[in-house]
C-alpha cells in the first residue's frame, strides 16, 4: 500500500537526529503531560517455538535494575517522580514508553535511557521475573475467554509465531537463560534503530537534544530481523474443557495486514460484524435472542497477515444456536450487500472510536509510530479515517467472500476440570 | 490544586434541579456523562440487581427512539456510549465528535427522561443479565470481590452485588422496575457533566431546552438497607477450575464524610501499594517473593467502606503472607513515613490526578464520582491543595485506626487443593 504523505499538520515530519534515531515531535499545550514512544524494528514474531516470550520477558527485565540503579533503585527513582516506563514485545515490533508530566520530563527521559541500553539483568532478578510471568501465563488462563482465544490463535495460525502468546508458555519460559536474554538485547536493542514519537507538553528543541546526549547507537548498526508471513493451514475445530458456568466460542479466519490494500475494507467489514451495540452479533445474537452478555468480533491485522474473530460466551444449552446464529451472520454479507445506512454507521463508528481513541499523548504518539512502523507512514493517521469511508457495499461484501470462507472454530464447554 | 491547564468547570442547577457541569477541552470531541444516585445500595434482597438491569433497559429506546434506534442513532454519528453500575451510583456516558453533540445530547436526554422499559425488551434482556451473572462466576476475580463484600458486612447498603443473583434477576417484574426507575431517575437525583470542544454558553443553552419538560417526579428513598454494620471477621474458600490462588483481605474504611481520613488512607494506600517501590509490592513480591500480584486500595464511598487487598499466590503461601501484610501494616501505623516517602506519595497522587484528566471520560468520570458521592466538586478542586496538609502523623494514625484489625479474609483457590508449585 502506498504510504501517504504530507500531513495536514505541516510540521509534523520523521526527523533524523544525529544519533541515527528518527524522531517525531507533536508538542501540545492541552495538558501538562508527555509521552514519549520508542518503537524498536524487534518484532516478537521472529521468535521459534522453544523461545515463545523472549522477548517480552527480555523487555521486562529492562526494568529490573541498570548497570548503576539496582531494581530497588531504578523503581524508588521512577515512582519519586511520579512518572511511568514500561517495555513491551507486540508481534511486528517492540516499544518503550515514558508518561510523565512536562517537570519531570528531563529526568524521565533520562531514566528511560538509562533502562534501555544498560540493564543489568542480574541473575536474581531474572529468577524473580521468571516467577511472576509464570504466574502471569497462568493466571490469563483462569479467563476463559482469553484461554480460549489462545488455543484460537494457536490453531489459526499453525505454528507461525502469529499466534504464540506473547508472554509466552510456562514450558519455554522456565527455560529461558541469561545468555539469551543478553544476547537479544545485544543483538537487537540498538538507539540508531528506534523511531521515537513524542507528544505534549515539551519543547521539541529540548527533547533533541536530550535524546542525542543519552542514546547512543550501536557501532556497527544491529541487523534488522524480518518476519516470515504466516502459511495458511487449513480450518480446524477444536473442543476444550474447563469446570464453568458458560461455554465459549470462537470462530475466526485469516484475514489481511497492514500490507494489504484491502485493510479499510476488512476493518469497516469487522464493524458491520461485531463492533459496537448496533453491530450484527449484538444486535442479533445478544439484543434479539438473549444468548450472551459477551459477543462481538475483532480484527486484529499485524504486518503480514491478521485474522478477524467472533466471539460469544454462552449458556452451554445454546452453544449450537450461538454457533449457528454467529456463522449465519459471517455468511449473511456474502450476498447481500450491507443497507446504506448500517454502512454509514459502520464507517463513521470506526472513524469516531478511532477519532476518540487520540485524546491522550500516549495515544497520539502511538498512532504515528504504529502507521510508520507499519510501513504505511504516518500520514495514515489522517489517511485512515478517509480510506475508512472510501469502503462501499460491494467492498464489504468481496471482503467476506474472500476472507470469511470456512472458520477455524474453538468451542469450550464446561466438563471436567 | 486545580490542573492549572484546564479551564473551571462551569456549573449550573435548573429550575427542575438537574445539576449540569461542563468544561470546555480543545480535543475534537466531547463527552456527556450523566450520573444518577443511585446503585446496588438502594436495594433490597428483593430486587436485588435492579439498578443494573434498569441500566441495560435504559438503552432500549424511548417512545420517540424505537428499539435499537438509540444506539443507530449513537453509532451514525461515529460515537461510543456505554453505562456503569455500582453500588452508590449508574453512570451513562457518550463521546462524540464536537459536530454531533446536539444528536447525541437529545439521545441521551430523551433516554434519560421517556425510556420505555418495553415488557417484551425486559424478558429478552433479563437472559443477557443472567449470561451476565454467570459471566461473573466464571470469573475468580469477580466472585472474589462480591465474596469480599457479601462476608464483610452483617448487613446494610454494600452487603449486595451489584448484578443481584439469579433467584433476585429472575423474579424481577417490568413494572417493578418502571416503579424504581419513577422513584430515582428524576433531575434532582442526577447530575450532567459535559467536557470537550464545545462553548459553555451555547451548550447550556441547548441543556436547559433539552430537559425542560423533565420534572420532578417521586423523592428517592433513602438508602433502604440503613446504615452498614460490619460482619465478624471470618475466613472462606470458594474452590474454582482456577490455576492460581487469589487472596482477598478486607479491613473498614472511612465514608466521604471523614475527608481528612479518607485523604490520609489515599496517602497511606499509596506508600502501601502504589509502585513498585511501594511497601507491600517490596516486600511480599520482591523481597520475600510471597505473591505474584500484589494491589490494595478502596473505593472512597458514601457509607463506611472497604479497604483491601488483593494478591494472587501459591496456596503454600497464604499463612507467611498474611504475616507479612499485618507486619507491613504495623510498621507503617507505629512509625510515621518519613518526609521523603510523604514527598512520594503525594507526587504520585498528583500526577496520577493529573494523568486521569486526560481524557474527557477520565474528567467526567471523576468529577460526576464525587459530586454524585458528596454533591459538590470542592472535593476533586481541593483534593491536592488538601493533601499538601495531611501530615506523617495523620497518615500513622489512620492506619492504626483501619488496618490494624483482624481483616475478612476470602480466598479462591484451585479445585483439588494442589497448585502446581
Amino acid at each position: 500500500m502506498t504510504p501517504v504523505t504530507p500531513l495536514s499538520h505541516p510540521f509534523l515530519r520523521v526527523e533524523t537526529l544525529t544519533n541515527g534515531m528518527r524522531a517525531v515531535f507533536k508538542p501540545s499545550d492541552a495538558n501538562d503531560i508527555v509521552s514519549m514512544m520508542c518503537f524498536l524494528p524487534l518484532p516478537a514474531a521472529i521468535e521459534g517455538a522453544a523461545e515463545q516470550g523472549l522477548i517480552q520477558f527480555m523487555a521486562k527485565m529492562l526494568l529490573r535494575g541498570t548497570l548503576t540503579r539496582s531494581n530497588a533503585d531504578l523503581a524508588e527513582a521512577i515512582d519519586s517522580l511520579g512518572i511511568s516506563i514500561s517495555f513491551s514485545a507486540a508481534d511486528d515490533y517492540s516499544e518503550g514508553t515514558l508518561v510523565c508530566t512536562s517537570d519531570t520530563f528531563v529526568e524521565g527521559l533520562a531514566l528511560l535511557a538509562d533502562t534501555f541500553q544498560n540493564p543489568a539483568f542480574e541473575p536474581e532478578e531474572i529468577e524473580k521475573e521468571r516467577q511472576n510471568t509464570i504466574a502471569g501465563i497462568r493466571r490469563a488462563d483462569d479467563d476463559l475467554l482469553s484461554y480460549a482465544m489462545r488455543h484460537f490463535l494457536k490453531e489459526l495460525y499453525g505454528g507461525h509465531p502469529y499466534g504464540f502468546p506473547g508472554s509466552g508458555l510456562v514450558e519455554t519460559v522456565s527455560e529461558f537463560t541469561r545468555d539469551q536474554i543478553v544476547s537479544l538485547h545485544q543483538e537487537f536493542v540498538d538507539p540508531g534503530r528506534f523511531l521515537v514519537v513524542c507528544a505534549g507538553n515539551f519543547d521539541p528543541e529540548k527533547a533533541r537534544e536530550l535524546l542525542t546526549r543519552h542514546f547512543r547507537a550501536k557501532e556497527p548498526p544491529t541487523a534488522v530481523p524480518n518476519v516470515s508471513p504466516p502459511v495458511l493451514v487449513p480450518p480446524t475445530v477444536t473442543k476444550l474443557s474447563r469446570k464453568s458456568e458458560q461455554a465459549f466460542l470462537c470462530a475466526g479466519f485469516h484475514a489481511c495486514g497492514f500490507d494489504s490494500p484491502d485493510l479499510a475494507g476488512v476493518r469497516v467489514l469487522n464493524a458491520v460484524l461485531g463492533e459496537g451495540m448496533s453491530s450484527r452479533l449484538f444486535l442479533h445474537l445478544r439484543d434479539e435472542k438473549g444468548l450472551a452478555y459477551a459477543t462481538g468480533s475483532q480484527f486484529a491485522p499485524r504486518r503480514l497477515g491478521g485474522h478477524l474473530v467472533g466471539y460469544i460466551g454462552t449458556s452451554p444449552g445454546n452453544l449450537q444456536i450461538a454457533r449457528e446464529g454467529m456463522l449465519a451472520e459471517f455468511a449473511g454479507v456474502r450476498n447481500i450487500l450491507v443497507p446504506d445506512d448500517e454502512l454509514d454507521r459502520a464507517r463513521n463508528y470506526v472513524v469516531g472510536k478511532f477519532l476518540i481513541d487520540h485524546q491522550t499523548n500516549q495515544r497520539q504518539a502511538h498512532y504515528l509510530g504504529l502507521f510508520e512502523t507499519m510501513g504505511l507512514g504516518m500520514g495514515w493517521d489522517e489517511e485512515f479515517p478517509r480510506r475508512i469511508q472510501e469502503v462501499d457495499a460491494r467492498t464489504v461484501r468481496e471482503m467476506d467472500n474472500k476472507y470469511l470462507g470456512d472458520p477455524t472454530i474453538v468451542e469450550l464447554v464446561p466438563g471436567k476440570a | 490544586m486545580r490542573n492549572e491547564v484546564l479551564e473551571k468547570l462551569r456549573k449550573e442547577t435548573l429550575e427542575n434541579g438537574l445539576t449540569v457541569l461542563v468544561r470546555p477541552v480543545k480535543n475534537k470531541v466531547v463527552t456527556i456523562d450523566a450520573w444518577v444516585n443511585t446503585g446496588s445500595a438502594n436495594e433490597t434482597e428483593t430486587n436485588n440487581g435492579i439498578s443494573h438491569f434498569l441500566e441495560h433497559m435504559m438503552f432500549k429506546g424511548t417512545p420517540r427512539y424505537g428499539v435499537g434506534e438509540l444506539d443507530k442513532a449513537i453509532m451514525g454519528v461515529g460515537g461510543v456510549w456505554n453505562a456503569g453500575t455500582s453500588k452508590d451510583f449508574t453512570h451513562y456516558y457518550v463521546t462524540v465528535a464536537s459536530p454531533f453533540f446536539a444528536k447525541a445530547l437529545d439521545a441521551m436526554a430523551d433516554m434519560l427522561q421517556n425510556a420505555s422499559i418495553d415488557a417484551g425488551e425486559f424478558q429478552k434482556e433479563r437472559s443477557v443479565i443472567l449470561e451476565e451473572i454467570n459471566r461473573k462466576e466464571d470469573s475468580p476475580v469477580g466472585v472474589l470481590y462480591d465474596e469480599m463484600y457479601a462476608g464483610s458486612y452483617a448487613a446494610g447498603p454494600y452487603k449486595l452485588t451489584v448484578l443481584g443473583t439469579t433467584e433476585s434477576v429472575t423474579a424481577l417484574t417490568r413494572d417493578a422496575m418502571y416503579d424504581y426507575y419513577q422513584r430515582y431517575y428524576t433531575p434532582d437525583n442526577m447530575v450532567l457533566l459535559i467536557v470537550g470542544d464545545i462553548e459553555p454558553t451555547k451548550v447550556l443553552q441547548e441543556v436547559r431546552q433539552a430537559f425542560s419538560g423533565f420534572q420532578r417526579r417521586l423523592r428517592p428513598l433513602e438508602s433502604v438497607p440503613g446504615a452498614p454494620s460490619y460482619a465478624n471477621p471470618g475466613s472462606v474458600a470458594l474452590a474454582k477450575d482456577v490455576n492460581e490462588t487469589y487472596l482477598g483481605l478486607t479491613y473498614p474504611a472511612p465514608s466521604i464524610d471523614k475527608v481528612t481520613e479518607v485523604l490520609a488512607l489515599d496517602l497511606a494506600s499509596t506508600i502501601l501499594e502504589d509502585g513498585r517501590s511501594s511497601r507491600l509490592y517490596r516486600r511480599l513480591k520482591e523481597e520475600k517473593r510471597l505473591v505474584s500480584h500484589i494491589s490494595a486500595g478502596y473505593p472512597t464511598s458514601r457509607h463506611e467502606g472497604l479497604y483491601y487487598v488483593l494478591a494472587t499466590l501459591e496456596q503454600r503461601n497464604i499463612d507467611t503472607a498474611l504475616e507479612e501484610i499485618r507486619a507491613v501494616f504495623g510498621e507503617l501505623a507505629a512509625t510515621p513515613p518519613t518526609d521523603v516517602e510523604m514527598a512520594k506519595a503525594r507526587r504520585i497522587l498528583r500526577n496520577t490526578f493529573q494523568y486521569g484528566m486526560e481524557t474527557n471520560t477520565g474528567q467526567t468520570g471523576t468529577y460526576g464520582y464525587y459530586f454524585t458521592l458528596t454533591g459538590s466538586t470542592d472535593f476533586v478542586d481541593t483534593y491536592l491543595d488538601r493533601l499538601a496538609h495531611i501530615t506523617a502523623s495523620d497518615v500513622a494514625a489512620v492506619v492504626g485506626k483501619y488496618l490494624l484489625g483482624q481483616p475478612n479474609v476470602v480466598r479462591v483457590e484451585p479445585l483439588d487443593g494442589q497448585q502446581a508449585a
